[in-house]
């Protein structure tokens, strides 16, 4: 008890030492996810639909006030259009009403349009719900069943099915778990906001709630919106805009900006020559714009002279340099959602825009704990999350099952036993010979420390398959196994058993000596007692070797049994505390195999226990 | 040396002679052609009649290379051996091996000179050429094509085609990964050890642990690892940085707690102060156990870096990636290839801490007893 303690009190110390070290090896994974802007959730901004439908028969302006309140300030427009200041009806295009089909799920029974929203019956007046979920962290790849998806907290849908927690999916904390995995390629969301659409053919939307009991649901095909306008004073002479919002996605090609009815193009112009480092002179498509040479705006007179759709610069612009010319507008900035017009709009006018796609946040979480907790996958998990994970990785299979973990467990028993018996047979024997037959040792002792520099290790994949040819394969027969872990596992009993057979009193050899022993008798009378202890040592550390060379040759199977293969498949298929609770596993494994060969030892050479 | 000994190597080679007049390859029935084969044959049969320390010597290469030559008369074929092949080359290999067992028998010289070199040599020099033959004369022999296992001329040619890639996969290997991570695990090793050598707790609490996780397959910890550091060499290196801990610490602390007490008292007698104590009796005392666990290290992280490789699929560098990409692509003389260069490397390596541990620790038992 008094010896148990410290030792209890240290691997508590190094279990709690996982949690810094969960932090340590976690955040800058979740630094990066946070900063990779591939990672972040888009959102595409379009005109904000009326959060209430207004009465038939209002005028335009009473309409935006009932319905956006009097303080609302942009372009009302409708199917992407400005609507004219004297139009009185028609603000909105019902689709039709929606039936309940499920708890959750409602249904239109026609195909759904590209854009519509969806209204509730709220005491008579139709408020605005809001679409919106969330895809994965890492997309399926038909291995994965551990997913995350940010803040979402919805119900999960997948390939247009409602998913139920329990019978498809087990939740633990953000992350969903699948009983099977979801296959490569298929879409998977999580809803965020009140609903999503689960399938657009039958007009089917799934939403967050369970239900709205004794409601109507209508979806409208478009409805009056407010189109916000551009930031930034319209006085004639300034140029510079700005979007709402910051962080434009530079590469999107929906994007609207209006001038007056007029659609601002967005068109980048190529030159019809290629910028070679010796042309000067260029043509475009447009004879005005704004032409920006990498990334830089060139001014009029000063960088370069137009002729109607042709410039000519002052200076040769570099070989390869990116020559563009932008006709109405160009995005200047796009962190800060800034753009340059050609010419600045007239007084009075109005500059507004209908769509634009930017980034809104990292889809892991808003901090980085967030995103910590987030991580499909964590390089060292907090030890609580193992502890929980025990359970239902020991159900996970019925015993049926190859892939149930305490068969596994047993096949990589029965591997490294089979090669430790296989490499101390042939480390004895070699012992043996050596002890016998001293030359020997010098010939081949040289190489038999070589062999265990070469690392052969590698050679398994190359083994596995000549093995093959002769019709042994890993699936029927453990002798791949038993021969990688055999060759990690000759040597430490190769020498520790040679030094025991030596290790004999000159004494005792001059005694057995006097009573006229044959050397047979010598042999077995005091050499090997001698060398029990010595080749029990051996014994232990190939014990140790032949589990890794067992796990080695496992991992490069792929007969989906034994831990090795397990290890690989839990990490190919991201559950990091299912690997953790499999080194747990080996590691207990390799302690009970060498407490075995201890008590093997204790059993024939009881005389030890003494000395 | 009784001349009964000499029989069995000089019945091998007669057999071998016998070899001579037999068909070669299958395709077609004619012999081992040529002039060197008899001339070897015979050298060996005369020296072999007259036993002696340098005749069977020179019996033995006389026979390793006449071994040689019909698996190099085949080779160019492509046909699969007939009797005259498998005569010959199983023959003078016996002979070879009889030889060099005869070689390492003979009289017990007492003066060290060249004949006592030539009987401590020659018979580990035998070895590898031997086995290198049997493979080479099984693959000719059998016409195993090279897909399924290649030649050793397959290798060879292989490793002069591929040679600067596989330099540059041994400086990732063996700079980056190994001699990096040796570097941080034993300086790691060394204090930490240190460290347990002053607290008779942590040697209560955490020897024993350090003793189980011997018996820990730490390799599994690899795609841990390649998550926490990366899949390029950095998580590599922190397998060999784990690998080499456990074995450093537990060497280090016997070293420093396992000293002759009659030292310590002696030190004690000249009222010599703890850090002394520490400085010129303990850390000299671990010197050994250092090298020790730094030869069990190089081993070990050899081959843990090699399974690393294979466990965390990352940039394509390294000899254990090109190893198990090359097996999986069956271009196996690539992976022999690579297997050569890392064996060379960590040989390489064994040796300059075998080197260093007798330069720096000559003064100990070990050694001495050895000189004496």
């Amino acid at each position: 008890m008094r010896n148990a303690l410290p030792v209890v009190l240290t691997l508590v110390v190094l279990v709690l030492l996982m949690y810094p070290l969960a932090l340590l090896f976690g955040i800058p994974l979740a630094r990066r996810d946070m900063e990779d802007s591939r990672k972040w959730l888009r959102e595409a901004a379009t005109v904000q639909p009326a959060p209430v439908i207004p009465a038939d028969g209002l005028s335009l302006p009473e309409a935006i006030a009932s319905s956006f309140g009097t303080e609302a300030a942009g372009v009302p427009v409708m199917d992407g259009t400005a609507l004219a200041p004297d139009e009185t009806a028609g603000w909105v295009d019902w689709l039709g009403e929606m039936l309940p089909e499920g708890d959750s799920v409602w249904t239109l029974a026609q195909p759904l349009p590209d854009s519509f929203e969806a209204y509730v019956n709220e005491g008579g007046d139709w408020r605005h719900l809001e679409r919106g979920s969330v895809p994965p962290a890492l997309p399926p790849d038909g291995n994965r069943v551990r997913f995350t998806f940010g803040g979402a907290e919805g119900p999960v849908l997948l390939d247009g099915v409602f998913l139920r927690e329990g019978e498809h999916f087990e939740l633990e904390g953000a992350a969903v778990t699948f009983l099977e995995p979801p296959p490569f390629g298929s879409q998977l969301l999580r809803i965020e906001a009140e609903y999503e659409v689960l399938d657009a053919e039958t007009g089917t939307l799934a939403f967050n709630e369970p239900t709205f009991p004794d409601r109507e649901l209508r979806v409208v095909a478009d409805v009056l919106s407010l189109a916000p306008f551009m930031q930034g004073e319209v006085n004639g002479t300034s140029r510079e805009f700005a979007f709402p919002a910051p962080l434009i996605i530079e590469a999107d090609r929906t994007r609207q900006v209006w001038l007056d009815g007029r659609l601002l193009s967005d068109n980048a112009e190529r030159p019809a020559e290629r910028v070679d480092g010796t042309v000067r002179a260029f043509t475009f498509e447009s004879d005005r714009g704004l032409v920006v040479l990498d990334g830089t705006l060139q001014e009029e007179g000063r960088d370069y002279a137009r002729n109607g759709p042709e410039i000519e610069f002052s200076s040769v612009p570099a070989r390869n340099a990116q020559l563009r010319q932008y006709r109405d507008y160009w995005l200047s900035d796009p962190a800060a959602g800034a753009v340059l017009l050609a010419e600045p709009p007239a007084e009075g006018s109005r500059l507004w825009t209908t769509r634009y796609v930017y980034y809104l946040r990292p889809a892991c979480g808003a901090t980085v704990l967030e995103c910590f907790f987030a991580l499909p996958q964590h390089p060292v998990p907090f030890p609580h999350w193992i502890a929980e994970r025990i359970g239902p990785f020991f159900e996970r299979y019925p015993l049926g099952d190859e892939r149930n973990v305490m068969r596994a467990t047993l096949y990589t028993t029965m591997g490294t036993v089979s090669a430790l018996l296989l490499g101390a047979a042939l480390g004895v024997f070699l012992a043996v010979l050596f002890v016998i037959f001293r030359p020997l040792e010098r010939t081949l002792l040289p190489w038999a420390i070589a062999s265990q520099t070469v690392p052969i290790i590698a050679l398994v994949p190359v083994l596995l398959l000549v093995l093959g040819n002769f019709g042994i394969t890993i699936q029927t027969s453990l002798l791949p196994t038993a021969l990688v872990g055999a060759y990690l596992c000759f040597f430490p009993v190769v020498v520790s058993t040679t030094k025991g057979l030596r290790a004999v009193e000159p004494l005792v050899l001059d005694l057995m000596r006097s009573y006229a022993a044959s050397k047979l008798e010598v042999f077995w009378r005091v050499r090997l007692p001698a060398a029990t202890p010595f080749l029990f040592t051996g014994l232990k550390l190939g014990m140790a070797a032949a589990l890794v060379g067992a796990l080695v040759a496992e991992t490069e199977s792929n007969n989906r049994r034994g831990l090795g293969y397990q290890i690989l498949g839990q990490v190919q298929s991201g559950s990091v505390a299912d690997v953790w609770i499999l080194l747990i596993i080996s590691a207990v494994l390799g302690i009970v195999l060498v407490g075995a060969v201890s008590l093997v030892q204790r059993i024939l050479a009881p005389w030890e226990r003494r000395a | 040396m009784s001349r009964r000994a000499t029989l069995f190597p000089l019945f091998a080679l007669l057999a071998a002679a016998a070899g001579w007049f037999l068909p070669l390859a299958q395709s077609d029935g004619a012999g081992l052609g040529g002039w060197l084969a008899p001339v070897l044959l015979l050298i060996a049969l005369v020296s072999c009649l007259v036993p002696g320390l340098v005749t069977l010597t020179v019996m033995v290469f006389a026979a390793l290379a006449g071994a040689w030559l019909p698996v190099q008369e085949l080779q160019g074929t492509g046909s699969q051996a007939a009797g005259g092949y498998w005569l010959l080359l199983w023959g003078q290999l016996l002979a070879a091996v009889g030889g060099a067992g005869l070689v390492s028998l003979s009289e017990q010289e007492v003066e060290p000179g060249w004949r006592q070199r030539l009987r401590v040599l020659v018979p580990p020099a035998v070895v590898p050429v031997v086995l290198l033959l049997v493979w080479q004369g099984l693959v000719i022999g059998f016409a195993v094509p090279k897909g399924i296992f290649p030649g050793v001329h397959h290798v060879v040619q292989q490793l002069q085609a591929s040679l600067p890639v596989l330099l540059n996969d041994s400086y990732v290997t063996f700079v980056q990964e190994v001699a990096l991570g040796l570097l941080i695990g034993v300086s790691a090793g060394f204090l930490a050890g240190v460290a347990i050598s002053f607290s008779p707790f942590l040697q209560r609490g955490f020897l024993p642990l350090a003793v189980a996780f011997g018996a820990v397959p730490i390799v599994g910890l690899a795609p841990v690892l390649g998550r926490a550091f990366g899949v390029d060499w950095e998580s590599k290196a922190a397998v060999v940085v784990i690998v080499t801990f456990f074995p450093v610490v537990l060497n280090i602390v016997q070293g420093l707690l396992h000293v002759d007490p009659l030292k310590l008292e002696l030190l004690r007698a000249y009222a010599a102060r703890p850090y002394e104590v520490f400085l010129k009796v303990r850390l000299p005392n671990s010197l050994p156990y250092l090298f020790n666990a730094l030869k069990i290290g190089v081993v070990v992280a050899v081959i843990s870096v090699i399974v690393a490789e294979f466990l965390i699929p990352g940039p394509p560098r390294g000899l254990g990636q090109r190893i198990s990409l090359s097996a999986r692509q069956g271009a196996f003389d690539v992976a022999f290839a690579a297997i050569v260069v890392s064996s060379v490397f960590s040989i390489v390596m064994y040796s300059v801490v075998s080197f260093l541990e007798r330069v720096s620790t000559s003064w100990h038992a070990s050694h001495r007893g050895e000189e004496g």
